[in-house]
Parts: structure tokens; sequence; C-alpha cells
């Protein structure tokens, strides 16, 4: 139903659209493709750094052998990588009765099961430690905690999951970090216990006693006394102290403290990365204003009798000009629409990406300030690049454009 | 009820005097009259009917429509005193071909600020398009599609109808048609109507007729030779 005003400009846009409805959606599609990508550009990058900050499992430190802190991190608390290399007990035993040191948990690697990464551990871990404050671990019911000696798992959440793993069901572990059929350990090992879901990567290993990766079979026996990190959560200023211990005067170990600004500088160098994203989203953003433009200048040379037409009727100027603005923003409106919806798919695919990969557990998309942002901002591109035909149909000649066309 | 003093219209050519195209000393028409104007094709009707409808504006001179002179309005005020008070009948009917029937007589009433369905649909039955209000230009006849104009331009009830050749485009037995329903609309509407034709059969069914060469001072056909 058509109304005087808004209505009838609104109408008439969206005939407009209709009308050429083509070239309209490539311009509302590559509008959304450029803007939902550097939507989800800066909004993954934003959110993953939050979700790693988060996901450390409660930890402040990790001891580990001499090498890169990041390596050092994303080995012992994300289970990403490969250990640097293994510290002695006894220099567990030194950082466990360290002043200032309020948790100290060995941790050892080096074997998986169809590819999911064994890590042995103290079973006190899943019984002191808090993975985020005032959160323990919590076994599923039915299940318990493995004991030191024995060769018992507790398997996180989603290996449980992705293998369907059941208390009772029995296990060879591999050797190595990558499933290799034929690297498969002699040990056989019972899964007693399967752990609530944290959204860490604790959700994405099998827990097992530390003696058993230490012992497992097969392996040299120089790792029967080493561990491969050692897990910290320090007190007051002990970071520092540790710190200058460890990696200013040691030469034997190195401490990746804190753990939040190593993540935040490992964000910051892929910097460059997102730059580079960004730049890309705004040459196709400014290819998709020059569809837009391109679209309404094609379509002016047929509509322009249009809008004589409307002239003649009673059309004012401004209504006229209005109407090519309107369907210019209607075009930016749907792209600001999709790119909503792009960077959604494209976070979700992330998300899951990510928390496959690692376990870490992202937030979903929220409309924030920087969404409001940008899609008021492509409106406002729809606007500019709607002015030049809008300013033709402002200047349309009404008697020459009625002339009847031979 | 229109009233035409001292009207000079002309156009610049390039590199040579402007060319005067309309010279009108007195036009008038009288409320609900209907009149017949003929003469060559390119002799200065559809600028004289422009000028009426206040598309252009004239050199000098005065047009006044209901006691309104139009050269003192704004374009604005203009436009929707043409919306309100003057309906406009083309050769090529000029109908939105994206828009329904219906929709293009809508059209019209909402930029008179004045749209009710009821009567729009009135005017498209009146013209006998009743089952086609739905339909696109595209899905109908020319006839049709000159039905349907004539609806339009005359669905917000105007006091004055200009047709600009409107049979220019029909077959006889259509023209014919539309003829009728254009003078018995305008009779029903209390409408005056100056229809412009070089069609003299179609001329000649009109009580009051005027030679627009005789009406017009200038001869723009001459001056272009």
């Amino acid at each position: 139903m058509i109304r005087p005003g808004l209505r009838t400009i609104l109408f008439l846009a969206q005939k407009g659209f209709g009308q050429h409805a083509f070239s309209s959606l490539v311009a509302s599609l590559t509008i959304a493709l450029a803007a939902g990508l550097f939507l989800s550009t800066f909004k993954i990058k934003e959110e993953a750094n939050k979700a790693f900050s988060n996901a450390s499992g409660g930890f402040d430190a990790v001891l580990g052998a001499r090498g890169s802190k990041l390596q050092l991190i994303l080995n012992a608390l994300f289970h990403l990588e490969a250990s640097p290399g293994n510290l002695s007990w006894e220099q567990y035993e030194t950082i466990l009765k360290t002043p200032g040191v309020r948790e100290a948990f060995p941790i050892a690697v080096g074997d998986n099961y169809l590819g999911y990464r064994l890590v042995g551990t103290l079973p006190n871990l899943f019984t002191d430690h808090q993975w985020r404050p005032g959160e323990n671990y919590k076994v599923q019911k039915g299940g318990r905690i493995f004991t030191d000696s024995a060769k018992e798992a507790l398997v996180g959440s989603m290996v449980a999951r992705k293998l369907n793993l059941k208390i009772g069901d029995r296990f060879h572990p591999y050797h190595g970090l990558t499933y290799k059929e034929e690297s498969k350990h002699s040990d056989i090992y019972v899964v007693v216990g399967l752990l609530e879901a944290t959204g860490t990567p604790a959700d994405r290993v099998i827990w097992i006693p530390i003696k058993g990766i230490q012992l497992m079979e097969g392996h040299d026996a120089s790792m029967a006394q080493s561990v491969s990190a050692v897990l910290l959560t320090l007190k007051g200023a002990a970071g520092f102290s540790l710190d200058l211990k460890y990696n200013k005067q040691g030469d034997r170990a190195t401490l990746a403290w804190p753990v939040a600004s190593i993540l935040g500088s490992f964000f910051n160098k892929l910097n460059w990365f997102e730059d580079v994203l960004s730049l890309v989203a705004y040459m196709v953003a400014f290819i998709g204003s020059m569809i837009i433009f391109a679209t309404l200048r094609s379509a002016m040379n047929e509509r322009i009798r249009e809008f004589a037409i409307l002239r003649c009727l009673g059309a004012s100027r401004r209504d006229v000009t209005f109407v090519v603005l309107a369907q210019s923003i209607m075009i930016s409106f749907l792209g600001a629409l999709g790119s909503l919806l792009f960077s959604f798919v494209i976070h979700s695919i992330t998300a899951r990406l990510i928390r496959e990969q690692t376990g870490v557990v992202m937030e979903g998309i929220a409309i924030d300030q920087a969404t409001i942002t940008t899609f008021f901002a492509l409106l406002l591109i729809g606007l500019l690049s709607g002015l030049l035909p809008a300013l033709q149909a402002y200047r349309v000649n009404l008697s020459e454009n009625l002339k009847p066309r031979t | 009820m229109l009233e035409v003093n001292q009207l000079t219209k002309s156009y610049p050519l390039r590199g040579k005097q402007a060319m005067p195209v309309v010279q009108v000393d007195t036009f008038c028409i009288q409320s609900g009259e209907t009149l017949a104007m003929y003469g060559e094709s390119g002799s200065g009707k559809t600028t004289f009917l422009n000028l009426l409808a206040g598309i252009l504006l004239p050199d000098e001179g005065s047009i006044c429509l209901d006691g309104t002179e139009l050269s003192v309005l704004s374009e604005n005020q203009r436009d929707l005193l043409r919306a309100r008070s003057i309906g406009y009948v083309f050769q090529s009917f000029h109908l939105l071909q994206g828009c329904t029937a219906l929709e293009n007589v809508l059209l019209a009433m909402s930029f008179a600020g004045n749209v009710e369905r009821e009567w729009a649909e009135m005017m498209i039955t009146r013209v006998g398009l009743k089952e086609r209000m739905h339909h696109k230009p595209g899905e109908l006849s020319v006839g049709q599609q000159q039905r349907v104009a004539l609806a339009r331009s005359l669905v917000n009830r105007p006091n004055l109808l200009l047709a600009d050749e409107p049979t220019g485009n029909l077959d006889p037995k259509n023209a014919a048609e539309v003829l009728d329903i254009m003078r018995n609309l305008c009779l029903e509407n209390h409408a005056s109507l100056l229809l412009v034709s070089h069609d003299e059969k179609i001329v000649a069914g009109f009580e009051r007729q005027i030679d627009w060469s005789e009406l017009n001072g200038a001869n723009p056909l001459r001056e272009t030779e």
C-alpha cells in the first residue's frame, strides 16, 4: 500500500532495486563480503586473544627447558607444539620448595592416543588446583581421578566425545605427539574417569599419572627422572624474583611469566596479518561502493524518463533525489546485514576450528560498538555512492525527457 | 478558470538568437469546458501545454489557474499544484513500467498527498480495467495503457486535464473509446479539457476548436526552415 512521503519514496526505491535486482544484489554481496571479512578479522583476533588469555588453566607461569617462552606456554598449557626439552625431577622439587610458589604441578608429554595427547601429571592437580577462580576440575558421575602409580587415565571431555571413550575402556598409547599406527606402546591404560567440560585445553587431552609417561615401555631411561614442564601458581610478586633467577641470571631453564603478557605479545605479532586483511577489506569495500555507483549510474539512463514522469505527476526534485539515495542505502543496508551474517559464519567456523585444535572456547559473536560503527559506515558508503546519480535525478529535465520516443 | 496573457517562450539556439516557440496574447478556458487545439507537429503545442502545466516557465506573460499565478509560485508549489489541480495525458502514456496499473494510479495520488485506494480502484474500474488493475503496463494493450494513464490523470479530481495527442498511438477503435471515456470523465469530475491533436477527425468532435497557428504568434516551423 502506497502512502505519501517516506513510504512512497521507499516504494519507488524498492521498485528500482527490483528492476535491477541482479546488479543490486551483486553490489550488496560485495559489500557484505568486504565488511564481513573486516569485521570477522577484527573480532576473531580480539576474541581469540581474550579466549587464550582466559584459557591458561589458572596458572601464572610455566617453568621449562631453556628456549622460547611462547613455545613453552603453547606446549604446557595449550598442549600444542613440541616440548622444547625436559627439566630434571630435582628442578621440579626445587621450584616446588621455592618461597612464593603456591602450587607446582609437573607434566610430562611424549605420547598420544589416536592423535590426542597423553599428559602425565600428579593426581592432586585435579583436587587442589582451581582452573578458574573458585572452579576445581570435576569428574563426571561414576568416575574418579587416576591413582599415582596405576595405568589409569582421566579423559578430557572433548576427547571422550570424539573417541567415544567410556569408563572401563582400555587403550594402548602411541609414541610421539602425532598418531602413527606402527608406534604403539605395549602398555594398556584403563579409563577411570571423564572430566566435565571446562572450555580450556584440558578438555582435549588424556591425563595419566606422570610416572606413566616417565616409565612407558620403550621410552628412554633418562625420561624416568625428567619432566617436560612445571605449571605454577605464584604468590604476590614472586614472578619478578623467579624471572630474575631463571631468565636473567640462570641458563638451565626458562620461566614463561606472565602468561597473559606473553600470549598478548604473540597476538600483537599477528597485527601485520590483520593489517593485510583490513587493507583487502577496504579495497573490496571500495569496489563495492563503485559497483553501487555503477549500478545506479547505468540504471539512471533507464530511469531518467521514469523520474521525469514522476516529476510530471507532481513529485518534487527532492522526492526523486531521495528515491535514488534510498535505493543506494537499500543496497548498502542489505550489504551491511549480509556482512553481519558473513562475519557470524566466519566467526563460528573459526571458533569451532580453534576449539577442535586447542580446546579453547571463544565467546559467541556479539553486537558491539565496532559492529554498530561498521554498520553505519556501510550505510554512509551507500549514501555517498548514490550522491552523483541522485544529483542526476535532481537535475532531470522534464520537457526533454517526456518527449515521445521514436 | 485558466487565463493566459502575453505569454512568450523561446528556446536558445546554438550560435543564433533565441527562437520564439510560443507567443500567445490571450487565451482562456472556462470551468468544465472541453476544447481541442490542432496544429502541425513541431509547432510548439507541447511547449504550450508544458507551460500551462507549470513544467516550463514562460519568458514573459502570465498563466493564471483558478486565480493562482503560476510564475510567482516556487518550483515545489508548482509541483504540488500540478499534482492536485492538473492532469496530463501523453501520446506515449508515460506509465511506470515496474508498477501495476493500480500502483501507477496510487502514485499520482500520493504526490497530491491524498491516497484513497478505493477511489483509485474505482477510477480504474471506470476506465474498464477492473480485472486488469494488478497488471503491469507490459501486460496491457496500448489502448488499455492509455486508459490507465487516463485514470491516473483524473484520480486527483483536477480542474484541468491536458491531453497531448492522447490517441496518437491508438487504432481508430481504441482512439474513439479512449476519447469517449476522457470526455465523460471530465464531465463527471467537472474538469476542463484541453486536447491537442493534429488529427482533424478527433478535433472535429469538439464544440470549441482552436487553430494553434492562429493562436500562436510565433512560428517555430518557419524559423527552423
